[in-house]
C-alpha cells in the first residue's frame, strides 16, 4: 500500500484529505538536520500522525525521549530518530533590566519568527543606552558580544 | 462545521457582549498575527464571522446547549473573521491543573483562597518544527518538487 493510501486509511474514510507537512525548522532545534521543509509526516513511534492533536499529544508525552519518525521525502520513505525538546526550556521565564531597557533569552516563539537559534540575547525594549546605540526593539545580540559589552559597563 | 455559536465576553471593552456566528471552518491554519510577535503553531483554529474584536480574547465560544466548543483568540482587522482555539489541549491543561488546588476534588468545599496551592507541571514537547496540514494533492506536489531539486525528471 502506498503512503497516501495508508494515511487516508489512518484518518478514516470521511476525514482523510491531507497530511502534515514540514513548513519550517528552527536552527539548533531538535528537528533541524533531520526534518526538511516539504517532508510529509507519516508515523511517529510507529503510529500514524495525520493531525495536530495527535502530533502535540505525542510530543508532550515524550519530552527528551528519542522517537522513531517516518517521513516521505521526494517519494522516498525516510526513517529518523528525534527526541522532542522541552518547550518550557526554550520559553524564557526571566528577564534582565539593563539601562532602562529589557533583554531576555531568545524564545522559541521569536526564534521561529527570525529563524535563529534559541538562547541569544533578545532586546524586548531597548531603553536609553541601547536606544542611543541604535539597537532597535526585536534586535538580537550575540551572547558573547553582549557579555563583553555588559562587563565594560560595570 | 455549521454549528451556531455565541461568544460571551467583553467585546471592545463593554461590560457584557454576546456575539453570534456560524462555525465556517474547523481546520483553519493557525493565524499569523505578526512577523515579530506571538503566533500559534501546530494547531488548527476554528473560524467564524463573529466580528469579535479586542476584549473578546479568552471568551468561551459556546453552542446552543451552553457547551464550550472553542476559546476566542483573535480576528482579522479588515473583516469579520474570528479565530477560536480548539479545546483538545486546553482540556488537557485544565486536567493537569486540577491537582494544583487540593480542595477541588469534589469532597471538600472549594475555597481556593484558604488553601495552599501546589505547583503542577504541564509537560510540553517540541521538535521546534512547524507543520502545516496540506491536502494530498499538494503533498504530491511537494514530492515532485523534491525530485526536481535532486535533479531528477518530474512531470
Amino acid at each position: 500500500m502506498d503512503t497516501e493510501a495508508a494515511l487516508r486509511e489512518a484518518q478514516g474514510s470521511d476525514d482523510g484529505t491531507g497530511a502534515l507537512v514540514v513548513e519550517d525548522t528552527t536552527p539548533g532545534g531538535p528537528g533541524e538536520g533531520s526534518l526538511e521543509v516539504g517532508d510529509v509526516l507519516v508515523t511517529i513511534g510507529g503510529a500514524f500522525v495525520t493531525d495536530f492533536v495527535t502530533l502535540e499529544g505525542t510530543l508532550d508525552d515524550n519530552v527528551a525521549i528519542p522517537l522513531d519518525v517516518v517521513v516521505e521525502r521526494g517519494g522516498e520513505t525516510v526513517n529518523l530518530v528525534i527526541a522532542p525538546g522541552n518547550l518550557h526550556e526554550v520559553t524564557p521565564a526571566r528577564l534582565l533590566e539593563v539601562c532602562g531597557g529589557v533583554v531576555h533569552a531568545l524564545s522559541y516563539q521569536q526564534a521561529r519568527n527570525f529563524q535563529l537559534p534559541v538562547g541569544s540575547v533578545y532586546v524586548a525594549e531597548p531603553g536609553y543606552v541601547l536606544g542611543l546605540a541604535g539597537v532597535a526593539k526585536h534586535a538580537i545580540i550575540t551572547v558573547s558580544f553582549f557579555l563583553f559589552s555588559y562587563r565594560q559597563l560595570e | 462545521m455549521g454549528l451556531e455559536v455565541r461568544v460571551v465576553g467583553n467585546d471592545s471593552g463593554e461590560k457584557l457582549s454576546i456575539l453570534s456566528a456560524t462555525l465556517a471552518r474547523l481546520d483553519r491554519d493557525a493565524p499569523k498575527y505578526s512577523g515579530k510577535g506571538y503566533n500559534d503553531f501546530n494547531t488548527f483554529y476554528l473560524q467564524a464571522a463573529s466580528g469579535t474584536k479586542g476584549g473578546s480574547s479568552g471568551s468561551p465560544v459556546i453552542d446552543a446547549k451552553g457547551r464550550a466548543v472553542g476559546l476566542n483568540a483573535g480576528s482579522k482587522t479588515k473583516g469579520t473573521a474570528a479565530y477560536y482555539l480548539p479545546l483538545h489541549r486546553v482540556e488537557r491543561a485544565l486536567r493537569l491543573l486540577r491537582p494544583a488546588c487540593p480542595t477541588v476534588d469534589g469532597t471538600a468545599d472549594p475555597s481556593p483562597a484558604d488553601t495552599e496551592w501546589r505547583s503542577v507541571e504541564i509537560p510540553r514537547g517540541t521538535f521546534q518544527t512547524t507543520f502545516m496540514y496540506k491536502g494530498f494533492d499538494e503533498c504530491r506536489r511537494y514530492v515532485s518538487y523534491s525530485y526536481f531539486r535532486m535533479g531528477q525528471q518530474s512531470e
